[in-house]
């Protein structure tokens, strides 16, 4: 039997389709990922501000305050990090179902 | 309107409307893109990863500056998507599933059908041997039957280009299928 020929044989197999409202609920999601990213980033900038403008003068008024809002601003950050890769588990297990 | 006009608008508006006919229009070539960089043996939704392609235009779609052809942004996008997600896949060792490495039968005979499906399963094994791209080149062309023009489109490559991947994926199956005495 000839390669070609066996290589035929694998458009016998079955082939992806796109569902019906495939491409309303991929745009549906895309819409409500975007909204949700800018409103979390809208109350992130938000709560920096009233951070700074609370606290801020009062934390500046001492090397040893300073120092101390440089350790709170990285772990603030190594917490945002965490959590971001919590979120990419989560995707990850989500496309890991079969 | 052209993709480049919708995409430009998609950027400046988010208009779902205009992102939805993106959608629609290309939601199937991503799919045979995807689906043919993960293969028929792999229990992987090639669907679900089609719609991250698309989430992750709608995300970048600011980045797309509109000097190539938006398809060409798109596939390879698509592209990169589905190897990342295929790599991930084989890190987690989802293997193939040994029991879908089996193509259609095409002998008559009963001793002919032993020796054809040992056959075709050497065969599908060798397939998932081939680097990507030419695997990708062998289902794209046998399981998805797309034509070498669409193939080029796909792979952002010229015609002759993707004939000379297709040729020497033929070759290398047909050597490897030699090695292992199935080749007549």
């Amino acid at each position: 039997m000839s390669l070609e020929r066996q290589l035929r044989a694998l458009a016998k197999l079955p082939r992806p389709q796109i569902r019906p409202f495939w491409s309303a609920r991929v745009t549906a999601r895309a819409a409500a990922t975007t909204s949700q990213r800018s409103s979390i980033a809208r109350g992130e900038a938000l709560y920096w501000m009233a951070l700074t403008v609370l606290i801020g003068p009062l934390l500046l008024t001492s090397w040893q305050r300073v120092v101390f809002l440089i350790l709170v601003l990285l772990a603030v950050r190594v917490v945002a990090a965490l959590s971001v890769g919590t979120d990419l588990g989560v995707n990850a297990h989500r496309h890991t179902r079969t | 309107m052209t993709d480049e006009a919708l995409a430009a608008r998609v950027a400046a508006a988010r208009d779902p409307d205009d992102f939805r006919t993106l959608v629609d229009r290309h939601g199937p070539m991503v799919l045979r893109l995807v689906s043919s960089i993960l293969g028929p043996f792999r229990d992987t939704d090639a669907e679900e990863i089609a719609q991250d392609v698309f989430l992750r235009v709608y995300e970048r779609i600011g980045q797309f500056r509109g000097d190539a052809k938006f398809t060409t942004w798109l596939y390879r996008l698509a592209y990169h998507v589905a190897v990342n997600r295929l790599r991930s896949a084989r890190l987690r060792f989802e293997h193939v599933d040994l029991e879908k490495l089996r193509l259609p039968d095409t002998a008559a005979d009963a001793d002919a059908r032993i020796s054809a499906g040992e056959r075709a399963r050497v065969l599908a094994e060798e397939i998932e041997r081939l680097p990507g791209l030419y695997r990708t080149v062998i289902y794209l062309h046998y399981w998805q039957e797309a034509s070498i023009d669409d193939m080029a489109t796909l792979l952002a490559a010229p015609p002759n280009t993707i004939k000379s991947y297709l040729f020497r994926a033929r070759a290398r199956l047909g050597d490897a299928l030699t090695k292992k005495g199935l080749r007549t």
